[in-house]
């Protein structure tokens, strides 16, 4: 089989083509980077499809519902319920027969996230932030162990940073005759707050610079590599 | 010729038309010819006090007319005596009386001292001068007093004092009169207060008696020289038996001259005498001697002197001459007319003479005042014997007195009034009477029949009670009286009349008409609503409510200001602009568009060169974001241990992450380590496979599914899933078998498995905080102490670093720097190696461009901050 016919280079070539259908958008808006948008909107929705299938209901609603024991076939009853009302919202007129697993739903969903935000990030973080040392051993490690000494100073930053930034979100001022004014150590908490979080801000845009030029790298290679690779097919 | 108005729309008519022109509506009342603007009295009303310049509105629509009470014109001194009080008027006709006697001849001597003829003669007499001069036409009330026999009438001798009948039963008073007067005591003053007048219709309301003495449009030839035996033996007796009254001139003017102010009636006064006073007067009234061939002379020996006088002036040369021209001191006078011509005796059977005398005669324009006894105007028309003799010689001495006598004293209260006036001693009544001679419209004295003519009334009764408009009468008023509607010369003198308020008072309740538009035109209220709206002297609904009116109509209208009217309409604008679709400038930035060109390109040229051209990367002396510990962790792993790795990121990201964990893999898979490979996503186990079969540092491990790794698929149920999965993992994944159809949970790499506390590590590869997050909190309680490394995209750092910092993950990984630094520890290059040089320079042209934009920018504003103060000087 030819090379050219190989399924890699058939790929790589696809892979070479849409990426250049993508970056067209550099352009401008243009139909090569629609077409290429919606194929990957269009596998990525047919690829999950296939999977929710293979692997969600197939082998956990229906096979039990099959093959299953009794037990099993019971279990399977309820979430093949839910699932059927779930499909009435589908329809105006049935629409409220999926309130119910909706509500399952919502309410599964609800208490997971809280139960974990509160015990997965809330309690530890709190625990974490106020776990610092102690500033006598903080002076002691300096020099030798700076772990002390500089959670410590980490520990004061980071409050230093929490507090300013929530005194820049309060809003509230004081009602003078020259118009609403804040107090003076508002105002300064306000200015450091700003100064936290502009940084932050600073920091989340670098990461996402990074990532994307990361990803654009690897896309330039590609295309590199296709392109230098591609004479050695014929 | 001055309009009538309309009593029901208003609009003006010829005054010569009796219907509206319009409306149709009667102009002239049929009971009384009242003007429109006349006051009626009404029973128990009492008189309204008017101002004096309403004189003004009387009207002479007929220079030959006397219209009683108005305004006191020098020509119409009949008019002036109404006003006059009584003891004005017995004061000039005193001064008549004794001027009169100096002219006439001797035969007017009269017995009594008259010299203030206005104050000596009763006032029914005083006016008897003006109205044998004047050249009106007899007034509407006397000539109303016999309007079917208008014409006789008209050719009767003017009567000035009275309407003389005409009728033989009319004749039966006047002979009782001679009896009674025959019988009267000389202490009885002969004044009489002056009935309230008609001037619209000489004889309406008048009694029959008057009714039959029309005023003459031509005074009557004075009658040769006939006297009644009563009016004769007073004059015998002279005028010393005359009751005058206390304050009566010394001298007695002679009867033309004294008769004709002092005998001046107004046209308004209808001739309804007292009996008492009318027999006062007459028993001692001497016989009238007739005068000239004009005016019939009385008999010179039983005629009083003041009857003789006034016959002499009835024959005065001047009677053709307008009074009022002869005499211009005189203007307030009533316009006299033409030489009348003596009045000629009543010849009727059954009447005296004196009586028949008094009779209107018919004829042409005659001068002076149409009194009714002129004697000295001949009356061709005139019926024979209606008027005596001495009544036309009195006629014609009045009106040759006035024609002669430009300053009368009789005339000086006319004369004093325009100075009383300018001097303002005088009321205002009297004051206003010296107004202009043009007539204005007025409050009628005399209420006559409509269609009588002035003259027609005038001469046709011998009214003792009223003297001022007897005076009026001419007897060449007569025949103007004749040519003319009745109601047209009664409706000129009665309109035109303005009575004072106590003439009014006097004014007989069977004499006021029913004119229910007595006020003015003007003064007479208009009809704002209801179906009478527009039309004037209306009645009110009910006393005390007044006219009808629509209830106030509150405006709606929301009261708002301007600026608040402002606002409203911005909101409205804004509200109505809502649904408006805008038009959107599809302008594209030129500018921005090249700049993105030209950063991408020279970005990719950059990223591409870097890649073709290769280069040696520097090793990096970064340490690991979190200090080694993941590698530490990595190290401390035994030989196949069992590893989770969970693969929660998306396919655009794949690339970055990858490379970051391939070297971590490696090591994992080069220590023996047993995959199980899970996604929350659902692309995740499509990822798995590429991973491990495309990426450099794995791929050459050849993992095996079954073996080395077993890809459990995709995790559902988000957060949930992971509780679910991390509480019990072959609950969820029960029957899940490999490609070769054996149980996954069978396999080597699950071996043992039954929580996930038994994997040895747990390694979740995530771009995204949240996911990070979910498996933080949800799978982590059930780790235990099992260390938990996190594979994270440089985005997801930030966010992932507290649980780092918190103890809540063992290490983390992040980006393609730490990936360099895995790779340079383990010694096995791998696609870090191959990004980081072009990483690096595309950071570092990133770098350059922030920095040269942030200059740019730094640059725009200061110098947009120094232009801003020089645009604004």
């Amino acid at each position: 089989m030819p090379a050219i016919l190989s399924l890699d280079f058939l790929t790589g070539l696809f892979s070479f083509l849409l990426t250049l259908m993508i970056l067209s958008y550099l352009i401008g808006d243009n139909p090569a980077f629609r077409i290429a948008v919606y194929l990957f909107v269009g596998v990525s929705a047919g690829y999950a499809a296939v999977i929710a299938w293979h692997q969600v209901l197939w082998p956990m609603l229906f096979v039990p519902l099959l093959t299953g024991t009794f037990g099993e076939r019971l279990l399977t009853v309820i979430p093949l319920l839910l699932g059927v009302m779930l499909l009435m919202k589908l329809s105006h007129h049935t629409t409220r027969i999926g309130n119910v697993a909706i509500a399952f739903l919502v309410g599964v969903g609800a208490a997971v996230a809280v139960g974990g935000a509160v015990l997965g990030t809330l309690f530890p973080q709190t625990a974490a932030a106020v776990n610092l040392p102690s500033l006598g051993d903080a002076f002691a490690s300096l020099g030798t162990d700076n772990t002390a000494s500089v959670r410590l100073i980490k520990g004061l930053f980071i409050l230093l940073g929490t507090v300013s930034t929530l005194i820049y979100f309060q809003f509230s001022a004081k009602a003078t005759p020259a118009g609403p004014r804040q107090g003076k150590l508002v105002q300064i908490g306000s200015w450091v707050g700003q100064v936290f979080i502009a940084i932050t801000f600073g920091v989340l845009f670098a990461g996402v610079f990074v990532a994307a030029l990361t990803a654009m790298i690897e896309r330039i290679n590609s295309l590199v590599q296709f392109t230098t690779q591609l004479p050695t097919l014929f | 010729m001055t309009d009538q108005r309309c009593p029901m729309c208003g609009k003006p008519s010829p005054e010569d038309q009796d219907t509206c022109q319009f409306c149709g509506a009667r102009l002239k009342p049929l009971t009384a010819s009242t003007p429109v603007d006349s006051q009626p009295i009404h029973p128990g009303e009492r008189p309204t006090k008017r101002d004096t310049a309403e004189f003004e509105k009387v009207r002479q629509a007929d220079p030959g007319s006397i219209p009683a009470g108005e305004a006191p014109t020098r020509k119409n001194t009949a008019e002036l005596e109404q006003a006059l009080p009584a003891w004005l008027r017995t004061i000039r006709e005193g001064e008549h009386a004794n001027q009169s006697s100096e002219e006439e001849s001797p035969g007017a001597s009269l017995p009594l001292e008259r010299k203030p003829a206005a104050a000596a003669i009763p006032d029914w007499l005083s006016g008897l001068n003006q109205a044998a001069e004047k050249n009106e036409e007899v007034p509407d009330w006397l000539s109303g007093l016999r309007p079917e026999t208008s014409d006789q009438e008209a050719a009767q001798p003017v009567d000035a004092e009275r309407e003389m009948p005409n009728d033989p039963a009319s004749t039966e008073w006047m002979s009782r009169l001679g009896q009674e007067v025959r019988g009267e005591t000389p202490d009885k003053k002969p004044t009489a207060p002056l009935p309230s007048a008609e001037p619209s219709s000489p004889g309406a309301g008048l009694p029959d008696w008057m009714q039959a003495l029309a005023p003459a449009a031509q005074p009557e030839p004075a009658p040769g020289g006939e006297l009644p035996d009563w009016l004769g033996a007073s004059a015998s007796d002279g005028m010393q038996e005359l009751e005058w009254p206390s304050n009566a001139p010394e001298q007695i003017p002679d009867p033309a001259s004294a008769s004709r102010p002092a005998m001046s009636v107004p046209d308004e006064t209808p001739a309804d005498p007292a009996a008492g006073s009318i027999q006062a007067w007459l028993s001692d009234l001497p016989s009238v001697p007739p005068t000239s061939e004009d005016a019939p002379a009385l008999p010179a020996e039983g005629v009083p002197s003041w009857i003789d006088q006034l016959r002499d002036k009835a024959i005065d040369p001047r009677q053709g001459q307008d009074p009022r021209e002869a005499d211009p001191a005189a203007d307030w006078r009533p316009p006299a007319e033409p030489a009348k011509e003596p009045t000629r005796p009543i010849a009727e059977a059954g009447m005296p003479d004196w009586i028949a005398k008094l009779k209107p005669q018919t004829g042409g324009e005659q001068p002076g005042n149409a009194a009714v006894f002129d004697g000295g105007q001949d009356q061709p028309g005139s019926q024979a014997g209606e008027t005596p003799d001495w009544l036309s010689n009195l006629k014609a001495d009045v009106n040759a007195h006035q024609e002669e006598e430009a300053g009368l004293e009789q005339f000086e209260v006319a004369e004093a009034a325009p100075e009383r006036k300018e001097t303002g001693p005088l009321p205002d009544w009297l004051a206003g009477i010296q107004r202009p001679a043009e007539p204005a419209e007025g409050t009628p004295a005399l209420i006559s029949d409509a269609g009588s003519e002035p003259a027609e009334g005038r001469g046709a009764a011998f009214a003792m009670e009223a003297p001022d408009w007897l005076s009026k009468l001419k007897p060449e008023q007569e025949e103007e009286a004749a040519g003319k509607e009745p109601s047209e010369a009664a409706r000129h003198d009665l309109e035109s009349a303005e009575l004072p308020s106590w003439v009014q008072a006097m004014r007989p309740v069977a004499s006021v008409m029913d004119e229910t538009k007595s006020l003015p035109q003007g003064q007479q209220e208009v009809e704002q609503s209801g179906p009478l709206a527009g039309l004037r002297g209306v009645l009110p609904a009910s006393p005390g409510l007044g006219a009808l009116r629509k209830p106030p109509a509150y405006t709606a209208k929301l009261q708002v200001s301007d600026g608040q009217q402002r606002y409203a309409n911005f909101l409205e604008r804004l509200v109505a602009n809502e649904g408006d679709a805008r038009n959107v400038s599809t302008r594209k930035s030129e500018s921005g568009r090249i700049w993105r060109w030209a950063i991408s390109g020279l970005l990719i040229l950059v990223l591409a060169a870097a890649l073709l051209l290769g280069g040696a990367v520097e090793p990096t002396s970064l340490q690991p974001s979190d200090q080694g510990a993941a590698s530490t962790i990595l190290a401390g792993l035994p030989q196949g241990a069992s590893i989770l790795a969970a693969f929660d990121y998306d396919p655009a990201l794949s690339g970055e992450l990858e490379a970051v964990a391939a070297p971590i893999f490696d090591q994992l898979l080069s220590n023996g380590a047993r995959l199980t490979l899970v996604s929350t996503s659902p692309t995740g186990p499509l990822l798995v496979e590429r991973f491990l079969k495309y990426t450099p540092l794995v791929n050459v491990h050849q993992v095996q599914s079954g073996i080395d790794a077993n890809n459990l698929g995709y995790l559902a149920g988000g957060p949930a899933g992971i509780q679910s999965f991390a509480d019990n993992p072959r609950l969820y994944f029960t029957s899940l078998k490999t490609p070769e159809g054996t149980n996954v949970w069978d396999t080597p790499p699950l071996a043992g498995i039954h929580s996930l506390a038994d994997f040895t590590a747990v390694i979740i590869l995530t771009d995204n905080a949240d996911t990070a997050r979910s498996w933080i909190e949800q799978a982590g309680p059930y780790l235990g102490d099992k260390p938990m490394l996190l594979i994270v995209s440089a985005q997801a750092e930030p966010m992932i670093r507290p649980y780092f910092d918190a103890g809540q993950i063992a290490g983390m990984v992040t980006g393609l720097a730490d990936a360099k630094v895995y790779e340079q520890a383990y010694g096995r290059p791998g696609l870090a190696q191959v990004y980081w040089n072009p990483l690096s320079y595309g950071i570092l042209t990133v770098e350059v461009f922030l920095l040269f934009g942030g200059m740019w920018s730094l640059l725009a504003s200061l110098r947009e901050r120094t232009n801003r103060p020089r645009k604004g000087s």
